[in-house]
């Protein structure tokens, strides 16, 4: 499994990063809604279980274990919200069909194989996508350090956030370039990608 | 059952009769659960969308974090956009804070744990339909689904329960002290709290035993008596500390009413009623007057703030307190 970049996004998360953090909650949000409707069926609080699992996410990102799996973090959050909302669904339905099928709706939620499935959530596509997504705000604090030639602590200061992010957001914005570079075979493309990169800079300059 | 009626089932396409029936079909046996739990997954995990949200400021999570101008902004509008969502929880006190309110549902290992922490009450459905009621301080641990010839349960703390009759099935629950109740249909209360001396079983119907589990001797009493099992502490080993037992006519208003959010104590010892209280409101009681243990009170108090009962104990045993925030102090 192709875990390289995804340790940064952990660690910016982790360190407090809004923007990244909001760059995951675009990339992973329609899957984690396929999930939930896919064991809790068609309810309408299922919104508020996403919603919630993404929040308590964010509120336990000191908990974040940045060599892991972030999705399975995020998944056993929503896998356990999802048991909560049909364990009180079976006690206010209890004796009606609804009330049934929600009690087994959570024994099939607690199966094995879904377990197994959400310790092996791939990470390779999301790492691809939250890095094509990344907000140009990560970009510019890159140019800020090798354009501007500002320290790490000076970039702190002024964007009011600690150096730690300063460095990962640093480190993000390098593994973007990195992989826009190596997407592309060497020739016309790649020049014209400098180009655009170089441009951008300008513009922000 | 074939595996398109299945898959009609869990994208919720059957009718109400087909859904009956394939409830029932899928209660049968664990075989039937572990093919329809290979589909599901399946289904679900190899056609995820993975498509990323388009940078459109309509999602509500996405508008908190990104729109605040200062970050001394950002909890007010985090605070208006979710109280507007009726009852939930605020931002900051998610994590932490969300178990002071409810009932805890945790997988442990391969079974399920419920857990009630400080004041919380709350009601837990087995999976053959019986009804567990937790008191404060209490937690239960079930399987997923029950064997066909037994169905074992874990409880630490207090519980009322209606046990789904099925005398071909009896239920075992394991307490923390080595002993364990055995009931087939029943109506009962037990209480097994691990910093308790004593275990107690009410039975208001039906049948149960309690079974020390190191010799295997069962206890059976009748409907209308209760069970205490004390500690002893000066025989047996640490493991498997010997017991005493009684049977007495039981009072079945004082053991249950905790269910109907009701406290009772009836010419109860105060080192018990100073450990209820803890329990039931969720606080800390520093007791500094050491002649209070001599006293047994009496009282009915029904979902009422603490105050009134440590006003109670103030005027009737002639001591003073202080409460502070969730500590108290009794001097």
């Amino acid at each position: 499994m192709d875990k390289d970049g995804m340790k940064e996004i952990a660690e910016a998360i982790k360190a407090g990063s809004r923007e990244v953090f909001e760059t995951f909650y675009r990339v992973e949000y329609l899957n984690l809604e396929h999930f939930v409707k896919g064991f809790v069926g068609n309810d309408p609080y299922c919104e508020d279980i996403i919603q919630d699992s993404f929040m308590a996410l964010w509120d336990s990102r000191n908990k974040i274990y940045p060599e892991g799996n972030l999705r399975t973090f995020l998944y056993t959050i929503a896998r356990n919200k999802s048991v909560s909302h049909l364990r009180k669904k079976a006690l206010d339905k209890k004796n009606t069909i609804d009330g049934e099928e929600a009690l087994v709706k959570i024994m099939l939620l607690c199966h094995q194989n879904v377990s197994d499935e959400i310790n092996a959530l791939d990470l390779e596509n999301t790492i691809a996508r939250i890095y094509a997504a990344i907000p140009e705000k990560i970009k510019r604090t890159f140019i800020m350090s090798r354009v501007d030639g500002m320290t790490y602590k000076q970039i702190a200061e002024k964007l009011g956030v600690s150096v730690k992010l300063v460095e990962y957001h640093i480190s993000i914005a390098l593994n973007y370039f990195r992989k826009q570079l190596l997407d592309y075979s060497v020739g016309v493309k790649v020049i014209a990608l400098l180009i655009s990169v170089f441009s951008s800079t300008m513009i922000l300059l | 059952m074939t595996d398109e009626q299945i898959l009609s089932f869990i994208k919720g396409k059957l009718s109400k009769a087909e859904r009956q029936s394939m409830l029932t079909w899928i209660k049968e046996s664990p075989e039937n659960l572990d093919r329809v739990s290979k589909l599901q997954s399946e289904a679900v995990f190899s056609t995820m969308p993975d498509k990323t949200l388009p940078e459109k400021k309509r999602w509500t999570l996405y508008s908190i974090i990104t729109t605040a101008a200062a970050a001394a902004l950002l909890p007010v509008i985090a605070f208006a956009l979710f109280t507007h969502r009726s009852d939930k929880k605020l931002l900051s006190e998610y994590s932490d804070i969300s178990e002071k309110y409810e009932l805890v549902t945790r997988m442990k290992g391969a079974n399920i744990e419920y857990r009630t922490y400080g004041a919380v009450k709350g009601k837990v459905l087995l999976p053959d339909s019986s009804v567990v009621w937790l008191n404060s301080e209490s937690s239960l641990v079930c399987p997923q689904v029950f064997d066909s010839d037994k169905r074992e349960i874990s409880l630490s703390g207090e519980g009322f329960f209606e046990v789904h009759p099925d005398s071909l099935c009896p239920m075992y629950i394991k307490t923390p002290k080595g002993v364990m109740a055995k009931v087939t249909g029943t109506t009962f209360n037990l209480s097994a709290y691990n910093d308790d001396k004593e275990i107690k079983l009410t039975l208001l119907s039906g049948k149960v035993a309690l079974i020390i589990e190191k010799n295997n001797q069962e206890i059976p009493i009748l409907p209308h008596q209760k069970l205490e099992l004390t500690e002893k502490s000066d025989k047996g080993t640490e493991k498997t500390p010997q017991m005493a037992g009684t049977i007495s006519a039981a009072d079945e208003e004082a053991d249950i009413s905790w269910k109907d959010g009701i406290l009772i104590f009836r010419d109860t010892p105060m080192d018990e009623v100073i450990r209820k209280i803890e329990r039931w409101y969720g606080v800390d009681v520093d007791v500094r007057a050491p002649e209070v243990y001599g006293y047994n009170f009496t009282a009915n108090f029904s979902s009422e703030p603490i105050h009134n009962l440590l006003e109670l104990i103030k005027t009737s045993l002639s001591v003073d307190y202080t409460l502070d925030k969730n500590k108290v102090v009794i001097y």
